[in-house]
């Protein structure tokens, strides 16, 4: 066959037919595509949700409760057991790290202490603020969130004044957003449970936070100290709702745990 | 028959299209942190420059010579269209790790290379294997090229530890690395060509 001369017709006809037939193509993939990658998206969700939040008989998805917090939509999956709230996953995200947004799917007992978290997007530098997925549940020093609770432990990193999580080396940046991320997820589901009526105290914190003793062995001491705090602060916040004697409190702790932390510090070394 | 293979053996060594020809570098350099990110990448650019340079050497009498470049670029993008909706529905894992790079085929040069300096001028099987030859060449070397980034910066190889990480260069997971390790595989690759 020869080939097409280079007319007006024969240009529009070609190039016509080659972009239907295109479109054609792409219209039939898109709806035999459609339902699986919906589904591959539902399930990556609810795969992210069990895998952070206490066991639950309810359907997160369907009760999910949506809000916004600095500009950032934060999404509540509220984990109940008949009509009891056991905890959440809360999906918040961040523009506040080094590259890209972060989103981090954070789970939660009753009591607001965290119990896993799952780091779903993030474009951080590799080998540096990448490592977030596994060092904020590393036990060694005070790298792990998981066990603790945002309104005893202060989430920040430790280099910045009352901080009590360790950032990544070299990484502090993608460290502060991962902390901002869990902060803003502690206070929505804070605002959760307030608007809805729910008691966050009432799952017993203790329960919480044997489980995650077992978990790290290694430092069941610092849990230890930890829960009788969490417990304190708990019963303070219910009493009082008032940020005045919490605060005191809470720096009366922070200076205790300061000390502490030093001494197990140089344990270590 | 040798003339066939002499066809396919082009897009690997004499003619890779990473080493020789230095064409996709975008994809070559943004996607090679890793082996395995590396190997999944080539195997995706390869199945699209398979198909359209299929496509491509079908329609050759077709399309016009004024309009040839549009037309080649329409099929190309269907291709990785297609592709990008398949790796979404069924392939989460490489969707995930590749991300951005896929719709980027489209703007690789090695497609509309081989499309333009070869499909649109030879027949159907002749395109195939220059399409599969072009499309392992490239995968070849961004294996290579990701294996010597994830050994030297991280010390694994395709995920198994080889030697611990904190002995690892991680420049050479970072961008930068990308570009040394290149030019350094170019170079020994150059002097193997010289050789035999």
């Amino acid at each position: 066959m020869k080939k097409l001369a280079s007319t007006l017709p024969n240009m529009l006809i070609s190039l016509g037919t080659i972009t239907i037939a295109a479109g054609a193509l792409l219209g039939w993939v898109y709806t035999v595509t459609k339902e699986p990658i919906e589904q591959q998206a539902m399930q990556q969700q609810v795969a992210a949700i069990s895998a952070v939040a206490p066991k639950f008989d309810n359907n997160p998805e369907t009760d999910r409760w949506e809000t916004e917090v600095n500009g950032v939509p934060v999404t509540v999956y509220p984990a109940m057991m008949g009509d009891r709230l056991v905890g959440a996953a809360v999906k918040a995200a961040s523009f506040n790290g080094f590259a890209g947004e972060i989103v981090v799917m954070c789970g939660f007992d009753a009591d607001g202490t965290v119990r896993d978290y799952q780091v779903l997007s993030q474009a951080e530098t590799p080998g540096l603020g990448s490592k977030m997925q596994e060092w904020f549940r590393d036990p060694a020093g005070a790298r792990s969130v998981i066990g603790k609770n945002p309104a005893s432990t202060s989430f920040y990193v430790s280099k910045d004044t009352g901080g009590e999580i360790d950032a990544i080396t070299a990484a502090t940046i993608s460290s502060r957003a991962f902390l901002e991320i869990m902060r803003t997820a502690f206070e929505s589901y804070r605002q959760y449970a307030s608007t809805h009526g729910l008691d966050m105290a009432t799952a017993s914190g203790s329960d919480a936070n044997s489980g995650a003793s077992q978990q790290n062995k290694d430092t069941e001491k610092v849990k230890e100290e930890k829960k009788t705090e969490i417990s304190d602060a708990n019963s303070g916040a219910s009493e009082h709702h008032g940020d005045k004697d919490h605060k005191e409190g809470k720096h009366k702790k922070k200076k205790d745990k300061l000390h502490y932390r030093e001494s197990h510090r140089n344990e270590n070394r | 028959m040798e003339k066939y293979w002499k066809i396919f053996y082009n897009g690997i060594i004499p003619g890779n299209p990473v080493f020789v020809l230095l064409l996709g570098m975008c994809a070559t350099l943004g996607t090679t942190s890793s082996a395995m990110n590396g190997l999944m990448m080539g195997v995706a650019t390869a199945a699209v420059l398979v198909c359209s340079n299929l496509v491509i050497s079908l329609i050759k009498n077709l399309v016009p010579d004024k309009v040839r470049i549009p037309a080649f670029i329409v099929v190309i993008a269907t291709f990785v269209t297609v592709l990008q909706l398949v790796v979404n529905a069924w392939m989460p894992a490489l969707n995930a790790s590749l991300g951005i790079f896929i719709p980027l085929i489209v703007v690789n040069c090695i497609l509309l290379g081989r499309a333009e300096a070869f499909a649109s001028k030879n027949g159907i099987v002749a395109s195939l294997l220059d399409g599969l030859g072009a499309g392992i060449g490239f995968t070849f070397a961004l294996v290579l090229l990701g294996a010597s980034r994830e050994l030297l910066g991280t010390g694994r190889l395709f995920g198994a530890t080889i030697y611990p990480e904190d002995y690892g260069m991680l420049l050479f997971v970072l961008a930068p690395g990308a570009f040394i390790a290149l030019g350094y595989l170019i170079a020994i690759v150059n002097k193997i060509r010289k050789v035999s």
